[in-house]
Parts: structure tokens; sequence; C-alpha cells
């Protein structure tokens, strides 16, 4: 039995990109290019107006870039899958795409038989990554659960809790620190008390190791 | 007759006066012991002499009584004479002398009496000349003396006394009732007088003398009081040193430090404060205080305008500081001369002083001052300017003092254009620096896109036309298969190569998705060529920051970890950047084998460190590198941020502080 072909539209701002594409997919009779779109606008345009199965969408374009048009393709109600050709490898990319909820992540320098497998996968709902990023992928995933909670606490700060903890792990006393701010010493004191708290500690020589840890104090200098 | 003969001749041989009788012929009849003592003739040798051959005195020509010419009528009379000793030697004596005159009026005999004197002569004579020597002493010394009664009236006093205070003469001074009268507040006599009844006497004690004319004489008075036998003041002797000249070497020297303190003062505002207005400031005002002057003005000649501008001023009438304040030369001469810019002028300690007239604008007031001018490398460049009936008794060295001055001030002004213009440069400088590093940038990352966007996708399209021919192509044509394959090979290599180029000229990555993923992809790219165990951690980043910044961290890690591969031997390398707050903290650090920052090594041009520093500075940063050869290179940078991540305005820092820093 005769499948239906899928129908595709290619997203890429040079056009010998996307006439190199086509000549590769129309080369597959389950595939049907229906459109072509020279930036983020015009896909998420061409999407909506022609509801095909699967966008091929490059990164890097002009107007609204590809993350944007997926991001928007992905968030309206049509079952459009996204798969993403693109020369960035690096796995921020891929993360940031991913969570989006795109089903490929393909390199440009891919051959033209992983890209059809993207396509066939994308359809089923299942996700493909080109094998040399799926690694990396993995990779990725397994740091971020690792990386330490510690140096993260330093985010909850403040910019003005920042300011008091450089003041404090450098020996201010708190009334200077209170004069250079031009603040109370209660409030430098309720901030001292915040940032204790925050970052988890009970003492100003366990803060100032914290710091010189960070960075943020150099005892040697 | 014999016994009576006897006892008188024993009489008068104990007498303690020399006695000798000569008879109606002048020859010595009786001659006594004490006469032979005298004389240094004995009895028997003077009996039957002549009395003149044995006195041999000057006043046996004269007052011979045995001379006819010299009867007198006096029988009895002493008289002082000198006499000549046998033995040569001259003898003074006092003689009393009687003449014997018979009841007829005939002379028959002559009695003289006579002492040897000498030694009561000398003592006089010594009592004299001593006399003589304090008398010369008290009336030649240049102290004054004087010496007062118990109620302060002069008893004596000497010529000094008189020559200080220009009297005419001592009867003069003597006129005066009291002693006090001499002093210029009697006050100055009643607290000597106090400590002297205390103490007996003063000493060394500064007063003020008034001249007859009334003017001050600085004295310096001792003295002491005369006291009775039983104790009690009867009166005051004094003596007293004019000591004017000292006073005046004394109030120069001052005056010297004065000036000191001046010169000192507007050193010191230089120092700290390379304003010209502040330093003219101040050294108007220390001219003012010092001078007392009531008010002042500084001007400086502008020399593109050809008009003289008023820097600073104190106390001129509000009517007349109205601006533009427009000085009137009374030389209009002078004037052209110092707004002509080609004049030179040799230096000198002074330039005579010239006099301008300033109105107020609506002519009601006017008033005119003496100028002392400014000089800068031997130009005009302006003057100081005071009131002239202020100035007209200045003392000469408060002439020198306003010249010298000018002087100074003029070097000061030429040394803070100086600094101005070389500050003026360094901003420019850096603009130009910040601009060009920018301009840089904006490059890199345009040719870095076109790399990667165009001639990127060129290959990527070729590469997929390639694999379009494939398919179409017979699978049966080897040779034809394999020059595509060789093509494919190609193409994909010139795209890494080139994504390569790309992203070392400025990574995309940086661009979309900000500093982290682009430091980590560039660091772990880096490690694997180079076997370096990176550590790379970002903290207190919670979104990007001004995309500036981002690019400048970017290049520091660059510059760093280049450093760190080509010179550094490292094996480990580590890179921190917090997001502190007001700074970003940029730590770069290795284990290598470190260099001496001071030294300038020819085989490690710090031209990147260079950079590195100029980059900072352009974003108001500190910089910090620490490094000794052996022990690893640890560089620190601090870059403020207000909310947001945006650089911070560069501060005006203190120039001479940037200076040293460099």
């Amino acid at each position: 039995m005769k499948h239906k072909p899928i129908k595709i539209i290619i997203a890429d701002d040079h056009t010998i990109v996307r006439q190199g594409l086509r000549k590769l997919l129309e080369e597959e009779e389950c595939l049907k290019i229906i459109g072509e779109a020279m930036d983020g606008r015009e896909a998420v345009k061409k999407v909506q107006e022609l509801k095909p199965d699967v966008v091929i969408m490059d990164i890097a374009m002009p107007v609204l870039n590809g993350i944007e048009a997926a991001r928007q393709i992905k968030r309206s109600a049509l079952e459009t899958k996204v798969v993403i050709l693109s020369m960035h490898d690096h796995n921020r990319y891929i993360r940031e795409l991913l969570s989006i909820g795109v089903s490929g992540y393909l390199l440009k320098n891919s051959v033209s038989s992983d890209i059809i497998k993207a396509i066939l996968s994308a359809v089923k709902g299942e996700i493909y990554l080109s094998p040399s990023i799926s690694n990396q992928v993995i990779e990725d995933y397994v740091g971020m659960n690792q990386k330490t909670s510690q140096e993260e606490l330093y985010n909850t700060l403040t910019n003005r809790e920042r300011e008091v903890f450089q003041m404090l792990v450098e020996g201010y006393p708190t009334k200077e620190i209170a004069d250079m701010l031009c603040l109370s010493p209660s409030t430098v004191k309720s901030h001292r008390s915040n940032i204790m708290e925050k970052l988890k500690m009970d003492n100003i020589s366990k803060l100032i190791q914290y710091a010189i840890h960070l960075g943020v104090i150099d005892i040697q200098m | 007759m014999d016994l009576h003969n006897k006892s008188v001749a024993a009489i008068l041989n104990n007498l303690s006066d020399a006695f000798m009788i000569m008879d109606a012929n002048g020859r010595v009849n009786y001659f006594n012991n004490v006469a032979s003592k005298v004389t240094g003739y004995s009895s028997l040798e003077a009996k039957g002499m002549k009395c003149r051959d044995i006195m041999k005195s000057e006043s046996c020509h004269t007052d011979c009584p045995f001379s006819k010419q010299n009867i007198t009528q006096k029988t009895n009379y002493k008289r002082e004479l000198v006499i000549t000793h046998k033995k040569g030697t001259k003898v003074s004596i006092e003689c009393t002398r009687n003449i014997l005159i018979d009841s007829d009026g005939l002379l028959f005999g002559v009695v003289e009496i006579f002492k040897d004197i000498s030694q009561i002569k000398n003592l006089e004579d010594n009592l004299k000349y001593s006399e003589f020597k304090y008398e010369r002493l008290f009336e030649n010394t240049k102290d004054m003396i004087f010496i007062l009664s118990k109620e302060g009236r002069f008893l004596d006093i000497n010529q000094a006394m008189v020559d200080l205070l220009d009297y005419r003469d001592k009867e003069e001074l003597f006129l005066l009732s009291d002693v006090e009268r001499i002093f210029i507040d009697p006050i100055h006599w009643h607290v000597c007088k106090k400590q002297i009844d205390l103490n007996g006497f003063i000493q060394d004690f500064e007063v003020g003398f008034k001249k007859k004319d009334g003017t001050r004489l600085h004295g310096c008075l001792s003295a002491n009081v005369f006291l009775s036998d039983n104790g009690k003041i009867i009166g005051y002797e004094g003596i007293a040193k004019d000591i004017t000249a000292r006073m005046d070497s004394f109030r120069r020297l001052y005056k010297h430090h004065q000036e000191l303190l001046l010169l000192n003062t507007v050193a010191l505002t230089i120092n700290s404060s390379q304003n010209l207005g502040d330093v003219l400031a101040s050294a108007l005002n220390e001219t003012m205080k010092l001078l007392n002057f009531s008010m002042g003005a500084i001007f400086l000649i502008n020399h593109d305008k050809a008009a003289f501008e008023l820097q600073t001023q104190k106390g001129l009438p509000k009517e007349i500081n109205i601006p533009p304040v427009n000085p009137l030369f009374c030389d209009t001469q002078l004037m052209e001369f110092f707004l002509d810019k080609d004049n030179r002028l040799t230096p000198k300690s002074i330039f005579p002083s010239f006099k301008i007239i300033l109105n107020s604008s609506d002519q009601g007031r006017s008033i005119k001052l003496s100028c002392f001018l400014i000089t800068e490398k031997e130009r005009p460049s302006g003057f100081m300017a005071f009131p002239v009936e202020e100035t007209n008794d200045l003392a000469l060295e408060d002439f020198h003092l306003l010249g010298s001055l000018g002087n100074f001030v003029g070097g000061s002004i030429a040394n803070i254009k100086l600094i101005w213009t070389v500050r003026k440069h360094r901003e420019e400088l850096k603009r130009l620096a910040a601009k060009l590093f920018r301009s840089q940038e904006i490059e890199c990352k345009r040719i870095s896109r076109e790399l990667h966007d165009e001639t990127g996708s060129a290959l990527i399209g070729i590469n997929f036309n390639l694999e379009a021919v494939e398919k179409i192509m017979p699978s049966d044509d080897p040779v034809m298969k394999n020059i595509i394959s060789n093509i494919k090979v190609q193409v994909n290599h010139t795209y890494q190569e080139m994504r390569r180029i790309s992203h070392l000229l400025h990574p995309a990555l940086l661009t979309d998705l900000g500093l982290e993923p682009a430091l980590d992809s560039y660091l772990t790219e880096r490690a694997k060529q180079n076997h370096l165990k990176i550590n790379f951690k970002m903290i207190g980043f919670t979104g990007r920051i001004n995309p500036d910044i981002e690019t400048v961290l970017y290049r520091f890690s660059q510059e760093a970890l280049s450093n760190t591969i080509k010179y550094a031997k490292a094996t480990f390398f580590n890179l921190s950047i917090i997001r502190g707050f007001p700074s970003i903290i940029f730590i770069a650090e290795d284990d290598g084998v470190g260099f001496d920052p001071d030294e300038s090594n020819p085989e490690r041009p710090s031209l990147g460190l260079l950079s590195m520093k100029e980059r900072t500075a352009i974003l108001g940063g500190k910089f910090f590198l620490r490094s000794k050869n052996g022990a690893g290179t640890r560089i620190r940078i601090e870059i403020p941020i207000k909310n947001g991540g945006r650089p911070m305005m560069m501060e005006h820092r203190n120039f001479l502080q940037e200076i040293y820093e460099t």
C-alpha cells in the first residue's frame, strides 16, 4: 500500500542549501517538498498556511532565527514536527532546542541517509540526533546533574548582597560598609544575615573561605 | 753743744723724711740717712756738694734759692719734683723748702725736707690710667650705659646712649625727668624695674626704646641695683644693646620662611590638583595673606583671543567683578607687547611692576591696581594685581617675592598645561584604542558570519548536490563514484577548516547563546588539542550580560589560554569568571614555568598582556598580574559593572596616580 508522501518545508536563508536539499529529498518517493522559506518568520507563516508534516530548519537565519521560529511553531497547536539542520554542534543549542520540543537535530555535514532517517523518525514521533552529537548530549545531561550546588548558591544573591558580601569578605566592618554604600548599619546587618542564610554559612570565616574558593577575593595579591 | 748737736743729728737721722741743710753758699751741710737712701749719696759724699749736683732736677734751673734771679718772697713752700738718683734713675719726691733768713733779710741757709713719692706717684698714675680706661670704655662703647637714682633720674649716661637714641647731647637726656621716657611704652621699664627690685638684676630683657623722634629702637637690657651699706636700694645701673639689626635679620628670616611657606602651599596645591583655577586661587590667597592685601586678582593672557582673562579674584568690589572684567593698561604699549604671541622676555627675577585700571560697567567706580608679571617659558602669561596704595610701601624683598612667585606660578601654569595635554592625549588614545578594539570585533564578527553563513552554506549546498548526483547516477561507474567521493571529502575538509577559522574570528555561539557556552566550547577544543587539563567555571551569572563585556571576557580568556599554551609548559589551566558586584572578576591561572613580569623578554612579546591591560583600562577596570619564574602565572581582572552588566563610565582618576601605575 502506497503511503501518502510526507509533506516537507525547507527553511534556510541560503538558496544553494535549499536547492541541494530539495534535489536530495526529491529523490525519495515518500517525501514531498511543498514549500521553502528564506527566514524564520517566513517559515512560521508557511507552516501555518501549508501545514506540513515536517519543517527542516536552519538556526542562523535573518529576521527571526531558527530557535525562535521553532519555539513559535511548537507553541502553536500544529502537528508539524521540526527538524533542525544546523552548523552548530554545541550542546547549548541542542539542549535549548530539545527543550523547545524539536524532533531532530542534524549537523549540516550529515549524509542524506541521516536526514531521511530523521524525517521518518519525526513523523513517527521519535527524536533523531546526528550520531556525532548524541554522545555530547548524554555527557551534557550527566554533567548537568553533577554540577556542584555550593557555587550555584551565589546566584541567589542580589546585586546589593553581592556588594555587601564582597566588602564583608574583604574585611570591612559594618559601620564602614554602611558609610561607603550610604546605608544604615542595621540595613547592612540585615543584608549580612540574608547572605549567611542564602549561602548556608554560620560564621564569617567560613564566608571568607567560600569567597576565596569562588575567587571573589584574592588572598595572595 | 756737742751733745746737743749729736742729739739733734740723731733725731734728724731717724726722721722718716729725708732731710738736708745747705749753707749760705748752697753747699750741703747736713744730709740724713733717709736723704742718702732717696738720692743714692752718702752723708759724707753729700757734705760740701752743691744741692743741684745731688738732685739734678729740672727745677734747679728755674727754682734755685741761691740763684739771684730766682729770689722769691716765699720762705717756706712745698712742691713736687723729679730728681735723678745717683744711679741715674728718676725719683719723684715731695719736697718742703725752708729758706733761712737772718734778721737782716739775708739768706743764710736752706732746709729741704723731702720724701720719695715714686710709689705713690706710680699708684696715682695707674689710677688715672685706669680711670681713663674706664671712662673711655664707658664713653666709647657701642652699648648704652646709664646710672639712675632710686627715683629713676639719670645720674650718668654715656655717649653711646645719646647717639643711639638720637639726642643732641647728654644734657638733653639729663633733662628727661624719668628713665621711663626713653621707653616706647613706660610699661617696659616698670616690668624691668619690678624684676630688678625682686631679683637684684635682669639680664637680656628685650625692650623697645624710644628715640628722640619717637621711632623704635629694639634693645636688649641688662640692669642691676645699687645697694647702700645697709642694704637699701639707692639706684640702678643698666646696659643695653641695640638689637635692631638682629631683629631685622630675624624678621627677614621670618619673611623668607613665610615666602617658602607660600611657595610650598602653592606647590602642594599643584601636587594635589591639576586644576589651574585651584592653583591660582591658592597662590592669590596665600600672597594676600602674607602681604596683607585687601583685594587681588590674577589675569591670564589668552594669546588666541588677544585678551586678558580674569582667572581668580578675591575682594574685588562687586560692581567691578562683573564679567567680562577688562583691565585697562596705563601703558598701552606694554599691553600690546604682552598680547603679542611672539614676544620673549629674558628671564629675570623681577619684571618691573605696572599699573592697570578696572572700571565698573557703568564707569561709576574704578580701582587702580599694581601688577606683577607671571612668566611662563620666557613669555608673559599673565599677572597678579593688587591695590596700588597697598603695594606702595612694599619692601624690596616683597617685590622679589612677587617676582619669584610670578616665575613660579608661570612654571606651574606651564606644567598644568602640559599635564592636561598629556592627559587629553591619553584619553584620546584610550578612545582610539577602544574604537579600534570595537571595530576589530565588528570586523571579525562580520567576516566570521560571512564565512560561516555564506561560505559554509555554499559548501553544504555543494555537498547536498553531490549526494543527489550520486543517487541519480548509475552505480556501476566506479571511477565517477570515486571522484565524487573524493570531492565530498575535500568539501567536508574545507567546511571543517572554514568553521574553525570562523570560530576563532568570532564564535557565533558567543552572540547567539552567550559567554559560557562559547568559552566552554572553545576551552574543550583547546584542551583536546593541547593535552591540557582545563578547569572552567562561571559563577553568579543568571542571564546574559552586556555583549561588549562578554566579548572582552572571551578575548581575555583566549589571550590568557594562548599565553599558557605558548609559553608556560603548564599541565593545568584554571579559568573563573565571577559575577560579583560592583565588579565582574576574571581569574586565569596556570601551573606553568611563569616569568618575571618586570623583565621584558624578546622571546615573549607581551603584546597580548598589553592589549588585556588596555582593554581593562578602557572599561575602567583593574588588572593584576602575578608571576614568578617557576611558580606559574595568575591574572586577575576586575571589571566594574552597573545593573545589567553595562560598563561604568570611566571615572576621572588622579592623573599622577595613573602615571605611577603605568
